[in-house]
């Protein structure tokens, strides 16, 4: 079952589209940017329903057992509640499933930017042997070999090969677009005020503008040494990158514990007390973070708020 | 992948123009060296200088090994009388049995080098490959020639095993993968590059073997980290493997 602010998100979008000669799926909630499409990847109703199709199809993997919604779970706004997310045969990596609601703004992809384009991002899980544990090429083959995929493939981008699967998957997750949290509709209880403008105070430089982040690559203190996962530095080769990973959106974050990089903290209550506290001071921790003196009942009410995202 | 050839200065002096221009004017005093011929490339795997097979074993610094994988990527081939390189912006992966590539066009002479750049430009390494035709050496491969997470290729996979526990049978598995733009290397093997007639062939021999010079398997398999590089995670090890690259390469 989906989300259902996910429902709602994606009904404002049909019923503006219905009311205004725009072109499909550039509807966005009040207040977010346009959605900026590539050239060559602008959405069709067969492109989107091609990537829904194959997003929830484990024929994607290695052995048929996972799809990508099976760590992107659409009940958990596209992110999945294990810690670390199992790939094929039980494999584990060592991060935690990301939410993909507003993907379609995000600069870079995965949590260290290695990644430039959400069309290049799909052959991440493909090959990662942790995931699907499969090759790019043969996942081709394999869907040519189907009865419906080749055909659809056609009429979506008139081939069927790895540009129709990388296009097809991005397209359909740049409609997953979703606004309208009781922050944004004004409807926050008085401790959620109160959360609020702790939140401003504390949070809010990083976790900023429509979708509750910078996209900045940031250390937090989370750890001393960070191994094997350096974050950042794993993709620029820089020590000064250790320990940094991609602020993450804080849209509906009370539906995607646990948290961090490798979600090793379970409830957001770890986490304002993790932030609380300062961090553990890495070498490359952001001056942000650092003791923050909230009384019990300020991170409660902080918490409170972080729920109403 | 095919451009048309281009000229490459080997340094962008006055001088050497002068110098390209009186070789392309020596060049159009002769019957045949203004015409342009195809440069028809073929990669040879010689392990230890002998004929590669998945199945056979060789030694490296004392340790027997076997390799499951020998592939690697060639950008802008081209030949060279040591002054004037002509290039032809192509791409070839190498592999084993690979046919020979016909990878340009040169100016119908006599060389002393075969050139080409190990790996991909930086701006090739970046981009999509799902973008290219399949038949494009550019497009998913396999095995795998690019790190999906981190978008770039793969410029060299040397995949196989080795004798750990000095029984003389390989049975750990090793990798060694090099890549990042800072590994995009420019290659130059000496030996003379002929017409046959037809077309000029350049027969590239690589040995695997002489990439690992300097190096010693470790005998304790159970720390990858001694026998495996993806270049960040194990940079020493790439970075020797790097210093290792002219010596690895001659003509047949």
């Amino acid at each position: 079952m989906r989300h259902p602010a996910f429902f709602l998100g994606l009904c404002l979008m049909v019923l503006t589209a219905c009311e205004s000669p725009e072109p499909p799926y550039s509807a966005v909630p009040p207040g977010f940017p346009q959605v900026l499409h590539p050239q060559d990847n602008a959405p069709t109703p067969e492109r989107v329903a091609l990537g829904e199709r194959l997003f929830f199809d484990p024929i994607l993997s290695f052995d048929s057992t996972l799809s990508c919604g099976s760590c992107h779970k659409p009940e958990f706004a596209f992110a999945d509640t294990a810690r670390i997310s199992p790939g094929i045969h039980g494999r584990l990596g060592f991060r935690n499933s990301p939410s993909l609601i507003n993907t379609a703004y995000q600069p870079d992809f995965m949590l260290d930017g290695g990644v430039p384009t959400l069309e290049m991002q799909v052959l991440a899980p493909i090959d990662a042997d942790f995931e699907f544990d499969f090759n790019t090429a043969e996942l081709v083959e394999r869907l040519q070999a189907h009865p419906e995929y080749p055909a659809l493939m056609q009429e979506a981008y008139g081939r069927d090969d790895a540009f129709a699967l990388t296009r097809a998957l991005a397209a359909f997750q740049r409609t997953l677009i979703e606004g309208g949290n009781r922050h944004e509709t004004g409807q926050l209880t008085p401790a959620e005020q109160r959360g609020e403008a702790l939140f401003e105070a504390h949070c809010g430089s990083c976790h900023s503008g429509f979708n509750y982040t910078n996209y900045q690559f940031l250390s937090v203190g989370l750890y001393t040494v960070y191994a094997p996962d350096s974050g950042r530095a794993g993709i620029t080769g820089k020590p000064g990158d250790s320990g940094k990973f991609r602020v993450p959106s804080l849209r509906n974050v009370a539906l995607t514990p646990p948290y961090m990089h490798d979600g090793s903290l379970r409830t957001l209550e770890e986490v304002v007390a993790f932030f609380n506290s300062g961090g553990v001071g890495h070498r490359n921790q952001d001056e942000r973070v650092k003791p923050l003196g909230l009384s019990a009942e300020d991170e409660a009410d902080l918490v409170a708020f972080l729920k109403a995202l | 992948m095919f451009r048309f050839p281009k000229f490459r200065l080997a340094a962008g002096s006055t001088l050497l123009l002068a110098a390209v221009g009186a070789l392309i004017a020596v060049s159009s005093s002769s019957c045949d060296k203004d015409e342009l011929i195809d440069l028809l490339v073929e990669v040879r795997m010689a392990p230890g200088g002998m004929d590669y097979s998945p199945s056979s074993t060789y030694t490296i610094n004392g340790t027997a090994v076997s390799f499951s994988t020998l592939r690697f990527y060639m950008h802008d081939p081209g030949v060279s009388d040591g002054t004037t390189t002509m290039s032809t912006d192509a791409y070839v992966l190498a592999a084993p049995s690979s046919a020979p590539v016909m990878v340009g066009q040169v100016f119908n002479d006599d060389y002393d080098y075969f050139t080409f750049n190990l790996g991909i430009d930086s701006v090739t390494n970046h981009a999509d490959p799902s973008t290219y035709v399949s038949s494009s050496v550019l497009a998913p491969q396999t095995p795998n020639m690019h790190w999906s997470w981190s978008s770039g290729y793969i410029f060299l996979r040397i995949d196989g095993m080795f004798d750990a526990d000095g029984d003389g049978t390989p049975e750990s598995p090793f990798e060694t993968h090099l890549g990042t733009d800072n590994f995009y290397t420019p290659i130059m093997v000496s030996g003379n590059v002929e017409d046959d007639g037809d077309h000029l062939h350049v027969e590239l021999v690589f040995d695997p073997i002489k990439l690992f010079d300097g190096f010693a398997f470790a005998s304790d398999p159970s720390d990858p980290m001694t026998v495996t590089t993806h270049t960040m995670d194990n940079m020493p090890l790439a970075m020797t493997m790097r210093g290792n690259l002219s010596s690895a390469f001659s003509l047949e």
